[in-house]
């Protein structure tokens, strides 16, 4: 009976609404206008963002900190006022027709506040209304105070729960970066990458040419002057509608705009130093001196400690040879970096613009290693009505590096001395000598254009459309070339001959974006808005790959080779997803959010249709409501929790069934041929990935403490597994299945803490931790271990352990002769392989201090731990094996050394799977912000200095060179220090003028 | 309760009212565009099965088996730091006497000392693409039956040959236990079981026999149907050698059946890195692989008895190999990248039935046999064509154990370096008893200070763990 009376009344306010028509609506509209200023200066502040609840309704404030709103529903209007840096305000007014309302606000400065804007997949929201976590870096003042020489810096330990790995210390190189854990085993773990509301190309290893480690990601193309803000949302939670491949999660990007007033001109110089701060380990080579034996050992005459192997031949070691190549003959130089850029911003209320270019150069610790690049890029806000409003972001990078060859490379410059000698021949390199290795001509250039346009279109006060177009455009030229002669025909004599490799590749991301929210008041009480959307998305990597032997003298170009190859590849995927949230407000303290989103993919199998992500969140500001006690230790509460899915798609090819081209000669002719490449999977389907969060966040102590928590639980079914087919099929190494499950739980906090302010110092401490427990919960029935890893067999994916973990055969010794050293009969091996750690940290946390004396001079450290994981160090490994190191050599080394040398020789790598926990000092600065008469003698408005410096200390167990290396740079899970360049030091000075 | 229930349905009244057509037409456009052919893609740069089934594709088909068995059997082009670029010969001749392994990668040098892990990388990539060989050619054979004359098209009677052989490098090369599955139509497995090393020399013979069956089915009597038919009878020959079966292999193989003259090469070239002929490449091109010389104190001299057959050089003098500190003596049968690798030969022939001959009591009746081969030497030997002066003829062994030395000496040399050798140390020890002593390398191996193992064949690699009927080998015997 209930119901039917319900359906009346819809029915009937439905036709009345017709029939009254939305005409009525805008007659009876009002107007709210006000100013924003800065609550302890005065002063208005300029582009603040202002909102009337209940509405879709938004604008930012002119240069005089002024805001007004036509078509304002009448009543009680409820405005909130929002700028980073300050802590929001929201007042309530009443406004009639005829009678306009005027509010004012006065902000309060607060670095993290509930009323920041945070941008999601349905378009700008304000952080309080979020069920999950977002967490933001201001990263203009990331940029004001850090060395940052590149995005990855910028999102280097800066959030909770998102962990960039610096594989080591090329110039040009790229990083891994892990949010919330890595879920799938076979796909990349990557997030997804936005700006300014369009997808961009996130590739990791981007690159073609293998120069044995560290290779470019696409993620430094964009510059990190140019960014505003970086929005990091954790997981499928918060990225549900970002839709497939958003289960990493979602790094979005919001570059500078400009804000009206006059042309502002900021101009900023930069250079300073990169350097090599290791002491690397000496060669060792244990001697007989006895001639018979020596003449027994002409190919190799190395007397190891390790002598009962060796019944046929034994030695009596009279000396040991030490000679340390990379320290004597350092192939490193004092690199350096410089920087310039200069922006012009600014506008009217209707026309804003922000136009900025930077040109750096880096030369790295190697002498041909260089990365130069320009970018420049513009913005333009165009207010075209009270009703429209659209904005065009065009940015264009141009780079050129030049890449040394590095780690698992026998031209590298480290393996060469690594593995070297004892003595002086060659002088102590084992390979090739550093000015040989630097002949190689390794190169990359990149041309890219972003490219977007967007525009909000709000035909009522409660209806919002918006759309957004765009797309990313690399052109990647690859290239490598070894000139005749260059390289010792002893060394190769492939390479002596020369060759080149030339490679263009294009990739494209498109992206097409359509909403529209309406926005309406279902009770004084609630708010409501429904968002509907489309998202279309196309990504194609093409390139070609071209390569040819023996090249002429006097020549650098294919054309001047005699064997000549050439192949080619095509990638292209397409996602198109539909959405809809609808978010409800309570109060405006309690945020109740629901969607879902529907994603086709061309990677899916044929035999699958479209994969369903749903969303749920809630938000609830506790402190706001009237029963909570208003204290000054707890002065604002929120409560959140949330729940979603999302996926992650197959390689492009995954769900085929396809073979290769694969040209034989057959009698005097080279035929086409085939061979099988994939044996397809039909049923093949999205990895998803669904999370549960819970967290709040709080204002403690007179507001002088803000704290974050979060805690995740994070599950990703239908697993897509590079299933390790057994050989015996007949067919190639793997296929995909969805198959495995995996987990992560974890946690993030984060706080921040006003300790002092006071006219002459203010202190900040900022703080996070997180925790994450990373289990393969199942691999698939009948599935064995996937076993991968440096040397093939050094990781594993296992039911029951993290992701990638380390396992060997164990071992046990004893220097049961106590003769002061260990043979191999005195190491006992294990029967099986064990767990012996994870490669990555399971925790971790930054401490970060910034202290402001008279306004004048800044001081800021940063502190990064990292632990829990262990890493392969593969370095001593190789070199004990090859009788190099001092464990094998010098029986004054430490006995565990030596047992480790010896099961080496055994068959198990267990003695060097160390412990890879850190803590490193990452980057310190002075600023010094000159008085105004400085500046003005200039004719500049500011002017400030600063001095910075980056990894400048580390403190670890790890015996190697350094804990974070990773031979394999951005792989999945390959993680093993293998003669890897470690990462360098930087102090860079900085001078920014504004004018 | 009730009053927040119209509230809302008011509000809904009103959605629906202001809303209007805008948002009507965003749900239909949000609706309708998934049926459209938005999410149609194409990829040039893959060969799906549809498109090669039929008449037309059989060349390509054929020279993609073609390509697989060359690759499972020499290698590639592919520069091996992976272990993409061995095959059958570089792996078993590494565990022979043949060759020494001059690199880093511990999972070589421990396979080099006869300390083979399952869990090498190399090994498994050898394995698997012996396999991939063997489906290649069965699945082309099937392809050459469905869509060509078989009494007139060689390609089904080659299809099977190849088939044939790789079933004899499993036997020949790898321990016991091995499993031969095979993927459907539909893409599901079936999953073999392990067959002792004797099961899978009588699948050798048996499909040799086919083979045999459908070159001899073949119309006239032209080249192409002469090779396949010798080719047939030198492979079954090989199997039946191997399983002591010497008697039937000699009748198999007689002159008058398999000349000289005949050879079946695969063949190479510098077209794509994958054409290459790997055993030049591991070799003389990446230095990972040398030329030994009387290895773990009883292997051959290759080097020191400077045999015409089995041409070896270091130059520069004193070059070293990738490791930096053995000597790299380079063979030099296979003169470069394109040079084409003898699988089956007249001159194999000839010595099957040389054993057959000295397994008879025979040991003139061989050295004959032995002594002609050595006088006329076949063009086709080096790779390049060049001719082999005739070698000095070989004296009377005295006694039985001389006369197992001369022969099976002669079979090393002949043999060299085309993945026999191996199969024929271990049959010193199966079928002529030879204690392992005096067969395999032992003692202390010459780097990494590891003494040799005891290893007579490959390990099956781990991966086929991923086989439900596999657990390990049955026995890991000569």
């Amino acid at each position: 009976m209930e119901r039917v009376n319900i359906r009346q009344r819809v029915g009937a306010l439905a036709l009345v609404g017709l029939l009254v028509g939305a005409g009525s609506a805008l007659a009876q509209q009002t107007a709210v206008s006000g100013r924003v200023t800065d609550s302890t200066s005065r002063q208005p502040i300029v582009a603040a963002q202002v909102f009337v609840g209940g509405t879709t309704l938004r604008t930012l404030t002119d240069q005089q900190g002024r805001f007004h709103f036509d078509n304002v529903p009448p009543g009680a209007v409820t405005v909130r006022v929002a700028f980073i840096g300050y802590k929001a305000q929201v007042k309530t007014v009443t406004a009639q027709p005829g009678a306009p309302a005027t509010v004012d606000f006065a902000l309060l400065f607060a670095p993290i506040g509930l009323d920041a804007v945070v941008v999601t997949a349905t378009g700008p929201q304000m952080q309080r209304e979020q069920g999950n976590a977002i967490h933001t870096v201001d990263a203009a003042a990331v940029v004001s105070k850090a060395p940052v020489t590149n995005m990855a810096d910028m999102l280097n330990s800066r959030a909770p729960g998102m962990v960039v790995q610096e594989a080591g210390g090329t110039t040009g190189s790229g990083t891994r970066t892990r949010i919330r854990g890595s879920n799938s085993l076979s796909l990349s773990n990557e997030p997804v990458l936005y700006v300014d509301g369009i997808r961009v190309e996130n590739g990791a290893s981007s690159s073609s040419i293998g120069v044995g480690g560290q290779v470019p990601s696409r993620l430094n193309d964009l510059n990190p002057n140019d960014v505003e803000a970086v929005e990091v949302a954790g997981g499928p939670s918060a990225g549900a509608l970002f839709g497939t491949d958003a289960a990493n999660g979602v790094i979005s990007f919001r570059t500078r705009q400009g804000k009206p007033g006059p042309t502002r001109w900021e101009a900023y110089a930069s250079g300073g130093t990169i350097t090599d701060n290791y002491t690397y380990p000496t060669n060792y080579r244990g001697i007989d001196l006895d001639s018979t034996w020596l003449a027994t050992h002409a190919n190799n005459p190395t007397c190891t400690l390790v002598t009962t192997v060796r019944p046929v031949s034994p030695c009596t070691q009279d000396s040991v040879r030490q000679f340390n190549p990379l320290e004597t003959n350092s192939p490193f130089r004092n690199g350096s970096r410089q920087e310039y850029g200069l922006s012009a911003s600014g506008g009217t209320e209707q026309t804003t613009y922000y136009v900025s270019s930077h040109y750096s150069n880096e030369l790295g610790v190697y002498p041909i290693n260089t990365n130069r690049q320009i970018s420049v890029l513009a913005n333009l806000h165009q207010q075209a009505s009270a009703k429209v409003d659209f904005s065009a972001h065009a940015a264009y990078t141009s780079g050129k590096l030049r890449l040394p060859q590095n780690d698992n490379n026998s031209f590298g410059v480290l393996s060469s001395g690594y593995l070297g000698r004892a003595d002086t021949i060659n002088s102590g390199f084992g390979f090739l000598l550093p000015s040989q290795s630097f002949t190689v001509r390794t190169f990359q250039t990149i041309d890219r254009f972003t490219g977007s346009g967007q525009v909000n279109y709000r035909p009522a006060e409660w209806l919002t459309m918006h759309g957004v177009a765009g797309v990313d455009f690399t052109s990647r030229y690859d290239e490598n070339s070894i000139l005749p002669g260059n390289i010792p025909a002893s060394f190769s004599s492939n390479a002596n001959a020369g060759s080149r490799n030339a490679n263009p590749f294009q990739l494209y991301n498109w992206t097409t974006n359509f909403d529209a929210t309406a926005a309406f008041v279902l009770t004084p009480q609630i708010k409501s808005q429904t968002t509907v959307g489309l998202q279309y998305f196309k990504n194609v990597l093409h390139g070609v790959t071209a390569s040819t032997q023996t090249l002429t003298a006097g020549t650098n170009s294919l054309a001047g080779g005699v064997l000549p190859t050439v192949s080619e590849q095509t990638a292209p995927v397409v996602t198109l997803g539909r959405y809809a949230e609808e978010r409800l407000a309570y109060n405006d303290r309690v945020y109740i959010t629901g969607a879902v989103r529907d994603d086709k993919n061309t990677a899916f199998g044929v035999k699958f249709g479209s994969i369903l992500y749903p969303k749920v969140a809630g938000s609830w500001v506790i402190s706001e409501e009237p029963f909570f006690p208003k204290t000054a230790k707890l002065s604002t509460l929120r409560l959140r929790a949330a729940w979603g899915e999302s996926g992650v798609r197959p390689g492009v090819t995954d769900a085929l069934q396809f073979f290769n081209g694969a040209p034989w000669l057959v009698g005097a002719t080279d035929i086409p041929g085939i061979t099988i490449a994939s044996l397809g999977n039909p049923n093949l389907k999205p990895e998803t990935t669904h999370e549960t969060e819970l967290g709040f966040e709080a204002d403690v102590l007179s507001e002088a403490v803000h704290l974050d928590f979060a805690y995740y639980n994070k599950a990703s079914r239908d697993a897509l597994i590079a299933r390790t087919l057994a050989p015996s099929l007949g067919g190639p190494t793997t296929r995909f299945e969805n198959l495995g499950r995996v987990s992560n739980k974890g946690v993030e906090i984060s706080s921040s803490w006003r300790a002092l302010t006071t006219h002459e110092v203010s202190v900040n401490v900022t703080a996070t931790a997180w925790g994450n427990r990373n289990r393969l919960v199942e691999l698939g029935t009948g599935i064995s271990p996937i076993i991968f890893g440096l040397g093939g067999a050094s990781q594993r994916f296992q039911r029951g352990f993290a992701l990638g973990s380390y396992f060997m055969v164990p071992y046990t010794f004893s220097d049961a002769n106590a003769d002061g050293i260990i043979d191999t009969s005195e190491v006992k091996l294990g029967s099986a392989p064990v767990f012996l750690g994870q490669p990555f940290p399971d925790h971790g946390g930054t401490l970060a201090l910034d202290v402001t004396l008279r306004a004048h001079l800044r001081l800021y450290a940063l502190l990064d731990g990292r632990f829990g994981n262990k890493l392969f160090n593969s370095t001593e490994q190789f070199r004990c094996g090859l009788a190099n190191c001092r464990g094998i050599n010098d029986k004054t080394a430490p006995l565990a050394d030596q047992a480790a040398a010896a099961g080496n020789l055994k068959g198990t790598q267990a003695g060097y799977i160390e412990d890879g926990s850190f803590t490193k000092l990452r980057e310190v600065s002075i600023t010094y912000f000159a008085p105004d008469a400085w500046a003005q003698r200039f004719g500049a408005r500011e002017l400030s200095f600063s001095i910075a410096g980056r990894n400048l200390a580390t403190w670890t167990k790890y015996k190697g060179i350094d804990p974070e290396l990773n031979e394999a740079g951005q792989s999945n899970f390959i993680t093993a220090d293998f003669l890897t360049q470690p990462p360098v030091r930087y102090f860079i000075g900085r001078v920014n003028v504004t004018f | 309760m009730m009053h927040f229930r119209s509230r809302f349905a008011a509000a809904l009244a009103r959605v629906f009212d202001r809303a209007g057509r805008e948002l009507a037409l965003l749900v239909a456009v949000a609706a309708l565009a998934p049926a459209c052919h938005i999410l149609d893609v194409t990829n040039p740069d893959i060969v799906t099965p549809g498109s090669i089934s039929n008449v037309q594709a059989l060349p390509t088909i054929r020279a993609g088996a073609l390509g697989d068995f060359a690759i499972a059997y020499t290698g590639s082009g592919a520069q091996g730091s992976g272990g993409s670029t061995e095959g059958q010969v570089l792996l078993s001749g590494m565990l022979s006497d043949e060759l020494i392994n001059t690199e880093t990668f511990p999972d070589r040098v421990f396979s080099d000392a006869r300390r083979s892990q399952p869990e090498s990388g190399t090994l498994a990539v050898v394995f698997r693409n012996l396999h991939r060989a063997r489906r290649s050619a069965d699945v082309a054979a099937a392809r050459f039956r469905l869509f060509s004359d078989t009494t007139t098209n060689v390609g089904l009677a080659e299809m099977l040959n190849l088939n044939a052989y790789t079933y004899v490098f499993f036997a020949e090369n790898y321990c016991s236990g091995l499993t031969f599955s095979n993927v459907l139509d539909d893409g599901s497995f079936v999953y073999g079981d392990p067959l002792p090393t004797q099961q899978v020399y009588d699948t050798a013979i048996a499909r040799f026999r086919i083979a045999l069956a459908a070159a001899s089915a073949l119309a006239g009597s032209g080249a192409a149907r002469a090779t396949q038919i010798q080719l047939a009878r030198v492979g079954m020959a090989r199997a039946l050698l191997d399983e002591g079966n010497f008697a039937a292999a000699d009748t198999v193989v007689t002159v008058a059946a398999v000349p000289n003259t005949f050879s079946y090469v695969t063949q190479h070239d510098l077209n794509s890195a994958r054409q290459q002929n790997g055993i030049f490449n591991g070799i003389r091109k990446f230095k990972r692989y040398g030329v030994a010389d009387g290895e773990g104190g009883v292997g051959i001299k290759w080097l020191t008895q400077a045999d015409a057959r089995n041409p070896a050089f270091n130059s520069p003098a004193g070059n070293k190999g990738f490791d930096g500190s053995t000597l790299q003596w380079d063979q030099n049968r296979y003169l470069d990248e394109k040079a084409s690798v003898t699988v089956a030969t007249g001159a194999e022939a000839r010595l099957i039935n040389a054993e057959a001959a000295l397994q008879r009591g025979d040991t003139a009746g061989m050295l004959t046999i032995l002594n002609a081969l050595r006088a006329a030497p076949p063009s086709y030997y080096l790779a390049n064509g060049a001719a082999i002066a005739p070698l000095a003829a070989l004296a009377a062994p005295v006694g039985p154990v001389a006369a197992v030395n001369m022969l099976f000496s002669e079979r090393a040399h002949w043999l060299w370096l085309t993945s026999h050798r191996l199969s024929d140390l271990r049959r010193l020890e199966r079928q002529y008893g030879r204690p392992d002593s005096t067969t395999f390398p032992t003692g202390a191996y010459f780097k990494n200070g590891l003494t040799y193992g005891t290893d007579v064949n490959l390990p099956i690699p781990i991966d086929e763990l991923n086989n439900p009927k596999f657990t390990a080998c049955i026995d890991r015997n000569p």
